[in-house]
């Protein structure tokens, strides 16, 4: 593996963390936003060696984690979860579009879920929150429409800089 | 070492792969895990002084000139695209507008009677933000936000600016938003008050009863009294109460929230749901109050509330003839 794709995943993680809290913030339809730097940490999980893109996870959440004031590492933890879990389905993103949007969706929801409930026994409450459900339900539906197009987008990126017959997850 | 793909009628190409026998993710997973949750243990036990937060003082001062340009170029395409979207109803909305410009234009004579019996009142029982802690306000953008399920608002304007950490920020409504919880040089983070980690507020009810409020996460509100003897009626509103106790941390007068159901107290004590004033999904603007003031001038405050000139224990009038 390249570590010139480490670097890359690392640069189009840092750009989307830094979408997600400037930007969407004021684009929300329906009270919720997509959550952009959980769904590029799922797109490039995918090219990376298991346990590099598992890292990759816990680095983006960090970031996550610099800009709030949740308990410093709770995105962390979610993040290397939704991240375990694209290694561990990872081969299901090569059946097509439709199966990597509804990985994409479900994985989305496992690391929100975790969000919740983990914050919520550190004592943020979040689930108690009343809009939880909307966002659990609406993030993840986002990101599966979202995903639609980062996914070729970031695969495409990523094989402009990867040797050619190279697919998603296949080590070099 | 990887085996070759397997094949399946499902998936002709081949492209379902068993993971290697060398993949170690599951165990660097459960590592991070532990790393993660030992991180968030020392984070809340060190009460925003810890590695935690020096790291996010570090990251506001890189990030946040990056966050103010971006938000420069992006509001106004964000703003387009919204007014195009509503193309359409601008028409209608048109209309409608114009009707409701007749009513207003009626109301505002009403208003204008009211408006000076209320502003007495105001002033009479100093329900109100202090005039001067008004002007001195400091006017901040919202630049970000947290998380997807973090409702903390990262502000434009830092130590520079006069904004400092425990300062109460409120809404263009004057509505409260939260605290500032950390203060950079060129921009500061807002818990707001629906955050467990905001400080509780205390709040005035009608007929002067005094209550708790307190975060229950995001978006909800709690409300406790103690020792009540009477019931709340739903839609109270509610106010800063102000210095009480060991607690100066709001003026008072700020507008927080309404109750959201009618209670009984049981066993003396009263727990509701509060709505906040303030729409913290959508605020896009605050207001950074500068709270609490210097204590020369939290005396003459008092001085002046209790219209009886001097105020006792100063030096100066205790040295008097």
């Amino acid at each position: 593996m390249s570590v010139r794709l480490v670097f890359l995943s690392l640069l189009l993680v840092v750009l989307a963390v830094l979408f997600q809290t400037t930007v969407f913030h004021s684009v929300r339809p329906f009270g919720a936003s997509p959550d952009l730097a959980l769904l590029t940490v799922i797109a490039c999980v995918r090219w990376l060696k298991p346990e590099t893109g598992v890292l990759l996870g816990f680095t983006a959440g960090l970031m996550v984690d610099l800009f709030g004031t949740a308990p410093f590492g709770l995105y962390a933890l979610a993040f290397t979860l939704a991240a375990y879990a694209t290694v561990t389905v990872g081969s299901r993103f090569d059946y097509g579009l439709h199966y990597s949007s509804a990985a994409v969706g479900g994985i989305t929801f496992a690391g929100l879920g975790a969000v919740a409930l983990i914050g919520t026994l550190f004592g943020e409450g979040t689930l108690g929150s009343p809009e939880i459900l909307r966002t659990l339900v609406l993030v993840p539906v986002y990101n599966m429409l979202l995903g639609l197009a980062v996914l070729p987008l970031v695969g495409r990126f990523f094989a402009l800089w990867t040797p050619s017959g190279m697919k998603a997850g296949r080590l070099p | 070492m990887v085996r070759p793909p397997i094949r399946s009628a499902r998936n002709p190409g081949g492209f379902r792969r068993p993971r290697p026998r060398d993949d170690l993710s599951a165990y660097v997973a459960v590592g991070l895990m532990v790393i993660s949750l030992l991180l968030m243990t020392f984070d809340i036990r060190s009460s925003s002084e810890g590695t935690g937060a020096v790291l996010r003082s570090g990251a506001k001062f890189l990030v946040t000139p990056v966050q103010t340009g971006v938000n420069a170029v992006v509001t106004p395409i964000v703003e387009y695209i919204d007014s195009l979207a509503n193309l359409a109803g601008l028409r209608e909305e048109n209309d409608r507008l114009r009707e409701r410009i007749e009513e207003l234009e009626l109301e505002a004579v009403r208003v204008g009677h009211l408006e000076a019996q209320v502003e007495e009142m105001g002033v009479l029982l100093a329900l109100r933000i202090e005039d001067d802690l008004q002007e001195q306000a400091i006017t901040a953008e919202v630049i970000g936000r947290g998380g997807t399920l973090d409702s903390t608002l990262i502000i434009d304007r830092g130590t520079v600016d006069g904004v400092h950490t425990g300062q109460p920020v409120v809404d263009g409504r004057g509505a409260l938003v939260g605290v500032v919880s950390e203060a950079g040089e060129q921009g500061a983070t807002v818990v707001p008050i629906t955050s467990r980690r905001a400080p509780g507020v205390t709040v005035r009810l009608a007929n002067g009863r005094r209550g708790i409020i307190e975060g229950q996460g995001a978006g909800g509100l709690l409300l406790s009294i103690l020792d009540a003897r009477a019931p709340v009626r739903e839609g109270e509103m509610l106010i800063t109460y102000g210095p009480f106790g060991d607690s100066d941390s709001f003026p008072k007068g700020l507008d927080v929230g309404r109750v959201t159901a009618s209670a009984l107290p049981r066993a003396g004590v009263i727990e509701v749901e509060v709505e906040p004033f303030s729409d913290l999904d959508r605020v896009e603007y605050v207001m950074v109050i500068p709270w609490p003031p210097a204590p020369d001038q939290i005396g003459e405050d008092a001085a002046v509330e209790a219209g009886a000139g001097p105020v006792e224990g100063r030096p100066e009038e205790e040295a008097g003839p």
